[in-house]
């Protein structure tokens, strides 16, 4: 600044001399070492910041991720943002921005220090033939740079398909080199452990349902293993079973217990019922109705006074929406249930509405 | 007074040693911002931190018997408690987009309504405000839908973990709701990388 002020003075001692006014910063030109300590990504005369640089980097495609640019005020924000965005590239493993005077002349530096590139990828630890395949069906490809969020991922990922496999107590450790390497060789330290079978599975609170209807609906298989999505899915299992027989107010919970030696699994499903509903009415209403006698037959299906069941619901809600489609006016069909305080009757209503 | 050859020499040694000292004098590096934190693949600058710190800072300003070191010592622990929050910010606003958990402009709109109203101002002052807290209005409303997004995924974590979460008192609901987004955020906190480099 100081150099400008000295120029503009030396320029109003002598004729026909002017001071240029600031100018469009000039596309990225191809540094010379020598002179330039960087990749110079944009540069301009005048106000602002005179450069904006790059080093750490001999690829200039990263300056058309930057909004800073010569000519310009320096603005916090958008460094902020030039950052962010040069990070979310995922090559850089940290960035820092400098700003350098020189004589008066601004530079914005950014500074980048490139990911380590992953060399090679092992998973050491895993000893037994279903382990080892539960890791290879996650098909996990080693990328390019280090990324740490992906190692962390891919921990997750081997832990969550050991644990599936039966592998409850197995652990999965990164092993990564400290930041400022150029290559790693990214490897992942597994411990198996036990594998768990399922030993036994047991029912508990069953009063109006009885065990062999549940159990039918169950898919587990003793002396396998029993992955948690499996066991969540016959949670529900259970859970439908009672509710087709007017147990609406129904719970399940599910404790999985694993033994000591961590290689037997006992799963215990502990139902609390409630009381039994019962279907007391059934009703249509909504703007896309039919004439009510149209849906007479299919209604006709669900009898009053038995259990209400969600299933046959379920189904007539389907027949309902066909029996539209086959009239030439398609609906939306929604069943609602009301349960009259104090009592165990059901209302179902069908809420008929225009697509 | 003559000036002798010797004289001149030293002038010009003098000179010399002005020029040298002024041209050290006018490079100079600062560092304008940096890397403060890492959330799996975004990261937290420390320009943003200090946005952050704004009005803490007030109000460590504000605090009387403090001497230079105490600040300082007290200054770091700020900043340290703040990154976390922002982490975990981060880390919940993450989780509350995967969930799809959304807030709508109006929803966005009747919030700071309310947080005007709360802090006795209309919006247009409290809008007014933000410069001096270090926001501007985009960024005021992108955090307050952040919020919202989260608030509605710690409601949605709290009615799923906690038996009879609607029979509590407002104190019960409220201290449940606190105990629940806590453990939501060590959870959180495990499934993805942090790195904090302050």
């Amino acid at each position: 600044m100081k150099l400008q002020w000295a120029l503009l003075g030396a320029c109003l001692a002598l004729t026909g001399c002017h001071v240029s006014p600031p100018s469009a910063p000039t596309a990225a030109q191809p540094s010379d070492p020598e002179s330039e300590p960087g990749i110079v990504c944009s540069r301009a005369e005048g106000v602002g910041i005179a450069r904006v640089l790059l080093r750490g980097e001999q690829d200039r495609a990263v300056c058309s991720s930057l909004r800073s640019i010569a000519g310009k005020p320096e603005d916090a924000r958008v460094v902020e943002g030039d950052i962010a965005a040069i990070f979310a590239l995922g090559t850089y493993d940290d960035v820092l921005v400098a700003r350098e005077e020189d004589n008066g002349e601004r530079s914005l530096v950014f500074e980048l220090t490139p990911r380590a590139t992953v060399s090679s990828m092992t998973f050491d630890g895993v000893s037994s033939e279903p382990a080892r395949k539960s890791i290879a069906e996650l098909e996990l490809t080693a990328p390019h740079y280090l990324d740490h969020s992906w190692v962390k991922k891919s921990e997750q990922r081997m832990l969550d398909a050991l644990i599936d496999a039966g592998y409850r107590r197995a652990s999965v450790q990164a092993s990564i080199p400290g930041r400022g390497t150029k290559e790693t060789a990214l490897r992942f330290i597994i411990d198996e452990g036990p594998r768990a079978l399922l030993a036994r599975v047991s029912l508990v609170g069953l009063k109006v349902a009885t065990e062999k209807e549940v159990r039918a609906a169950l898919r587990l298989t003793v002396n396998e293993p029993a992955a948690e999505a499996q066991i969540e899915w016959n949670t529900f299992a259970v859970s439908s079973v009672l509710y087709d027989l007017g147990l609406v107010d129904a719970k399940v919970e599910t404790d999985t217990l694993l033994a000591e030696d961590g290689a037997r699994l006992d799963v215990t499903f502990r139902v609390t019922e409630g009381p039994v509903h019962r279907l007391k009415r059934v009703l249509t209403s909504g703007e896309a109705r039919l004439d009510p006698s149209a849906y007479a037959p299919l209604l006709a299906a669900l009898k009053l006074g038995v259990p209400f069941s969600r299933t046959r619901v379920a189904k007539l809600t389907q027949d309902i929406e066909a029996l539209h489609e086959k009239s030439k006016r398609p609906a939306n069909v929604a069943p609602r249930i009301d349960i009259a305080p104090g009592t165990t009757d059901i209302t179902l209503t069908f809420e008929i509405s225009a697509p | 007074m003559n000036l002798t050859r010797k004289g001149v020499a030293l002038f010009a040694f003098g000179l010399g040693l002005l020029s040298a000292g002024d041209a050290q004098a006018k490079k100079t590096r600062t560092v304008v911002d940096r890397i403060v934190a890492v959330v799996d693949s975004a990261c937290i600058t420390k320009s943003a931190l200090d946005r952050e710190l704004i009005p803490y800072r007030k109000e460590l300003g504000a605090r009387h018997g403090l001497d230079a070191d105490a600040r300082k010592a007290a200054l770091e622990a700020l900043e340290k408690s703040t990154l976390r929050q922002m982490i975990d910010t981060r880390v919940l606003v993450k989780a509350a987009e995967a969930a799809r958990f959304t807030a709508t402009v109006e929803e966005v709109d009747r919030a700071i309504v309310e947080v005007a109203s709360s802090n006795k101002r209309t919006v247009k002052e409290l809008l007014a405000e933000l410069p001096s807290l270090g926001y501007d209005e985009a960024e005021y409303r992108r955090s307050t839908r952040q919020q919202l997004m989260v608030a509605r995924l710690v409601s949605y974590e709290t009615g799923k973990r906690v038996a009879g979460f609607a029979k509590l008192s407002p104190a019960e609901q409220r201290q449940k709701s606190v105990a629940v987004e806590r453990d939501l955020v060590s959870e959180l906190r495990r499934a993805v990388h942090i790195e904090e480099r302050l």
